[in-house]
């Protein structure tokens, strides 16, 4: 029902919502970043290096062309049902361009790779957006009437950032990360990686590092990229357990019985919190007199006394008050049971199962950023595009070695120079023939972009191409 | 006598063979328009009956009515104006043939405009949901194959295999699962379910009780209304060129609705500027519209949404283009550079007045759309403080606004029971003692942000004009003073009578009703 209110005007929404794609994001420079290492990270001539040789465009091309095959909607056994190959599919494509001095140039579309190698070169982007594929070549969208130029298609997207778990992360806030804390980043990965898999059935899913503090998700299934805006915010929703605002201080709801994809990311995500975020490694959840008392704020008074005047004398692990305080709210829940059924659902304090949940789900379960998935027409960060001010190349991140990931070790531009710089050193003449991709760490992860991503992509579109032939055959034979 | 299929080319004929005693029988999902001979008189008769059933759902979900209470309201309604009879064949299709006729004609009459399709869309699909409802479980397995829609039915053995992972549903059905029959849909076709997390979803697959199927079948049906809403306003120049039942359908779309803000024809009456908005903020904006302009005064920035709502909101109000882009700016230019200004938020604002874009004239948002929109999310400030905060926070916000204690209560009460427009009238009660004396028309306050506003504009100028002779002041001169109404609240102010009756045992209904109430 909420959305019925709505239904009429969603496609006004959209282009508002696509309008403001790049609001939130930090203003690019265009002067020289340097990373920890204290050497330039990001310059515009270590950009035009980066464009000339190392950009994967081929693969770029390969994945948003889709071999000219639309996306379809899967009848109901879940096959796509059989389209036409369309010549132009990738010339409907919006890209956006951030260009020196913070100039923002959307609609921009590519006839084929190499005017996309072309326009890239000659404009520079400091950032590269990604849209949705419309009714026709973005350009000319100011040649037709008012309704005519309309998205059509679009990866489902996900943005996850670390801005948005300022409340609970200790160790860092607002653009600043470390490793403790990009764990967050790590749960999330885990978790939506095995939802959008298992519940939802998508194969073709890339993970990308954002450059900076957070991840970017892009499912490329047929179903997904078809859609509507109303089934996007579903899917966003779904996935959606931290909810609130500034004037709401509860975080998380849960109700009982659990929800089968909440229990399953439970199981995953408690022994994480023991590690990362209880622990005095980790966010000091329960190794800090300061933090523990905001949790034990959250549970009933005499529990919290209980439990207070025990932790003062010391001598517990982060993981013994764990279990202290799991103990005690369990006793606490059968004295209360007998009390609670006589009051209305509404009123009823949560039961300790409950409050587990949402204590643990408020400290680890992701936190999307919702608008972003809504709207077909939102503009995201190309993955292999780089971040100005940290001057990192936008990678992708195998879900299955996320843990492995180590956002300080991605390449910056600058880096990947001296690495190319040093190759041609160490090998002398022979190096002309290698291409510059794989004189550095961006062959790893272009390899791995190709394995881990469009060889499965390809191989569904041959199955699609093929059904659709035996179907033309099908028909012409059978007069 | 008229044709009505001459309304729409492609009509085919109203098929003829309904009745029997089959409930399921009786429900249409108007896909084929009726082929009838019909009367001037019967006309407007059969759909004037219809839009009092529609007006009634209209109400009954402003006063926040719901569960069983709903249910018994609408079915008193529906059984004066629109029964479906199912005694025998013969008053069956008599009653089939009005409820088609009556639907068809609302519908061209209210495609003229997107506020009137979202109505018709929002009452139309609460009726058809209202009678799926009514259907039993058996009568509903009917239903579904009846209407082309293919759910395939999930096997015994899959179920009984998936039996505990069924059963964690909420609202799953504990007591009858061995009876109950599931159906297997793609995702996609289940938003409602699979956003609330009301299904178990494995593989791209929802499995839905048939209980619950009724969600999507709604879903489809509002989907197909919603296109040929669309579609029929392509055609409506061309109906209504008829000169017999032209007017009456020009007519009966204006039944509804009352005023319509920021159409931008030049009929807005509150033409405000933007050096009255501190002061128009502190004495006559409603709690949203509060929110929103001292987060912009504090963090010279909003969000998306907020924008969006605070945005239409003033150009509801009549601040005009030129008006609107001075005043963003000044508000983000403090934190920002005029570069960085208009490279991002320029073309919203010129978009919100359909000058951008697709050149849609957007129209500020309705407290309708704002409690069931996109709800705030951290960093957000828009939304209803009534539907959005939780207590603690309202309960400040109110002591900060200084309402007095007797009011607030009243207030937190009316939120308490998911009244959140009635707690927004009662706030307006609150800060305009005497507005009934003043005789200005409180019309639509606790529906729509900027009736609020214009009441209140009204009234200060009804008081204004009292209190100084004829002299009418300029709004908005003093910053920080509250003119008019005084600082702090009397207690021994006699508290107007809410308006509306109020829907005593709602929300808190017994069983079902409650359990229903979505969790969000
Ligand atoms: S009820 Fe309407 S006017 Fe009142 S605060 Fe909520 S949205 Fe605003
Ligand atoms: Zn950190």
């Amino acid at each position: 029902m909420p959305t019925a209110a709505m239904e009429v005007d969603k496609g006004d929404q959209e282009m508002v919502a696509g309008a403001s794609g790049v609001e939130s994001k930090a203003p690019v420079r265009s002067k020289g970043v340097s990373a920890d290492d204290d050497r330039e990270a990001f310059s515009p001539d270590l950009l035009r290096i980066y464009y000339a040789r190392l950009f994967p465009y081929e693969q770029m091309y390969r994945w948003l062309g889709y071999s000219n095959m639309p996306a379809s909607l899967p009848d109901s056994s879940g096959k796509p049902q059989p389209v036409d190959e369309q010549a132009d599919f990738f010339s409907k494509r919006e890209f956006s361009f951030t260009i020196e001095d913070d100039v923002y140039i959307r609609y921009q579309c590519f006839a084929d790779q190499k005017e996309f190698e072309q326009q890239v070169q000659r404009k520079q982007p400091h950032k590269i957006d990604i849209g949705a594929i419309f009714t026709l070549p973005p350009k000319n969208h100011l040649a037709v009437k008012p309704g005519a130029f309309q998205p059509v298609e679009r990866e489902l997207v996900f943005d996850i950032d670390l801005t948005d778990y300022d409340d609970v992360r200790t160790c860092c806030s607002g653009a600043k990360i470390c490793n403790r804390c990009w764990s967050y980043m790590t749960m999330a990965v885990e978790v939506m990686d095995v939802g959008l898999r298992q519940d939802f059935g998508f194969k073709h899913i890339l993970w990308v590092y954002s450059g900076r503090r957070g991840v970017h998700c892009w499912v490329a299934d047929d179903a997904a990229r078809a859609l509507t805006n109303e089934g996007r915010g579903a899917v966003a929703d779904y996935f959606g357990v931290v909810a609130g605002n500034d004037n709401q201080s509860k975080k998380v709801n849960v109700s009982l019985p659990i929800h089968p994809s909440l229990r399953r990311a439970y199981e995953t995500l408690e022994p994480l919190f023991l590690e990362h975020i209880i622990t005095e490694e980790g966010q000091g959840l329960l190794s800090d007199p300061s933090h523990w008392g905001k949790l034990l704020a959250t549970v009933p008074e005499d529990v919290r006394q209980t439990l207070e005047g025990r932790w003062k004398m010391g001598g517990s692990s982060p993981a013994d008050k764990w279990e202290e305080l799991v103990e005690e709210m369990e006793k606490k829940g059968r004295k209360q049971q007998q009390l609670a059924k006589k009051m209305k659902p509404a009123d009823r304090p949560p039961t300790p199962e409950q409050w587990r949940y949402e204590v643990v789900f408020e400290h680890t379960y992701p936190r999307l950023d919702v608008n972003v998935s809504k709207g077909r027409n939102h503009l995201l960060k190309s993955p292999f595009a780089v971040h100005p001010k940290t001057g990192r190349v936008c990678v992708p991140i195998d879900p299955a070695h996320v843990r492995e990931f180590d956002p300080f070790t991605v390449p910056t531009l600058g880096q990947l120079q001296r690495q190319i710089d040093k190759y041609d050193k160490e090998h002398g003449e022979e190096t002309k023939s290698v291409s510059s991709i794989n004189k550095t760490e961006m062959k790893k992860y272009v390899q791995q972009f190709e394995d881990t991503f469009l060889t499965g992509l390809y191989k569904g579109i041959r199955v699609k191409k093929r059904d659709r032939t035996e179907r033309i055959a099908a028909v012409t034979t059978d007069f | 006598m008229i044709g009505i299929a001459s309304m729409r080319p492609s009509a085919a004929a109203l098929k003829k063979d309904v009745g029997g005693v089959e409930r399921h029988k009786a429900i249409s999902m108007y896909n084929e328009a009726p082929f009838e001979e019909i009367t001037l008189d019967e006309f407007e008769l059969v759909a004037l009956d219809r839009l009092q059933v529609l007006r009634k759902i209209e109400d009954l979900k402003a006063r926040n009515v719901r569960g069983d209470d709903f249910r018994r309201a609408l079915r008193e309604s529906l059984h004066k104006y629109m029964k479906l009879s199912t005694l025998n064949e013969e008053s069956a299709s008599a009653d089939k043939r009005k409820d088609t006729i009556s639907h068809f004609i609302l519908r061209l009459a209210y495609c003229r405009s997107e506020d009137l399709r979202r109505w018709f869309l929002t009452q139309e699909t609460a009726l058809f949901r209202h009678r799926l409802e009514e259907l039993s479980p058996a009568e509903m397995s009917k239903f579904i194959p009846e209407h082309g829609l293919f759910f395939e039915v999930v096997t015994p053995e899959r179920k009984a295999a998936l039996r505990s992972k069924l059963l964690s549903i909420p609202a799953a059905p504990v007591m009858e699962f061995d009876r109950t029959t599931y159906y297997r849909i793609p995702f996609w076709q289940a938003s409602d379910l699979i956003g609330k997390r009301q299904v178990y979803l494995e593989g791209g697959f929802a499995y839905v009780p048939v209980q619950r199927v009724v969600t999507i079948v709604v879903a489809r049906y509002r989907m197909g209304i919603s296109k040929s809403l669309m579609e029929a306003s392509n055609h409506f120049a061309y109906v209504t060129s008829d000169s017999r039942f032209g007017p009456l359908l020009q007519n009966m779309s204006k039944q509804y609705l009352g005023r319509d803000f920021g159409n931008g024809d030049g009929t807005d009456p509150d033409n405000i500027k933007p050096g009255m908005l501190n002061s128009l903020a502190e004495r006559s904006m409603p709690l949203c519209m509060k929110q929103l302009h001292s987060a912009l005064n504090r963090e010279h920035k909003l969000k998306h949404w907020g924008r969006l709502q605070y945005g239409l909101f003033l150009k509801g109000a009549g601040l005009s283009v030129d008006d609107a882009m001075a005043f963003w700016q000044a508000m983000f230019t403090k934190i920002m550079g005029l570069d960085q200004f208009q490279k991002q938020y320029a073309y919203n604002v010129r978009h919100m007045y359909g000058k951008e874009g697709k050149r849609t004239n957007y129209t500020p948002y309705s407290c309708l759309k704002i409690i069931m929109g996109n709800p705030p999310a951290a960093g957000d400030h828009h939304g209803c403080p009534y539907r959005h905060y939780d207590e603690d926070h309202l309960s400040s916000l109110l002591s900060q606004v200084r309402i007095g204690a007797t009011d607030k209560d009243a207030i937190l009460r009316q939120v308490k029971s998911k009244n959140y427009q009635l707690a927004c009238q009662r706030h307006f009660e609150a800060t305009h003692k005497g507005y009934e004396a003043s005789g200005v028309s409180t019309d639509g306050v606790g529906n729509h942000p900027n009736a609020w506003m214009h009441a209140s504009m009204e009234f200060h100028k009804e008081k204004a004009a009292g209190a100084s002779g004829a002299q009418s002041s300029p709004a908005g001169k003093a910053i920080g003073r509250r003119p008019g109404e005084g600082g702090a609240p009397s207690p021994a102010a006699v508290v107007p009578a809410t308006p509306s009756p109020s829907p005593s045992p709602a929300g808190t209904g017994k069983g079902g009703a409650a359990t229903r109430v979505p969790a969000s």
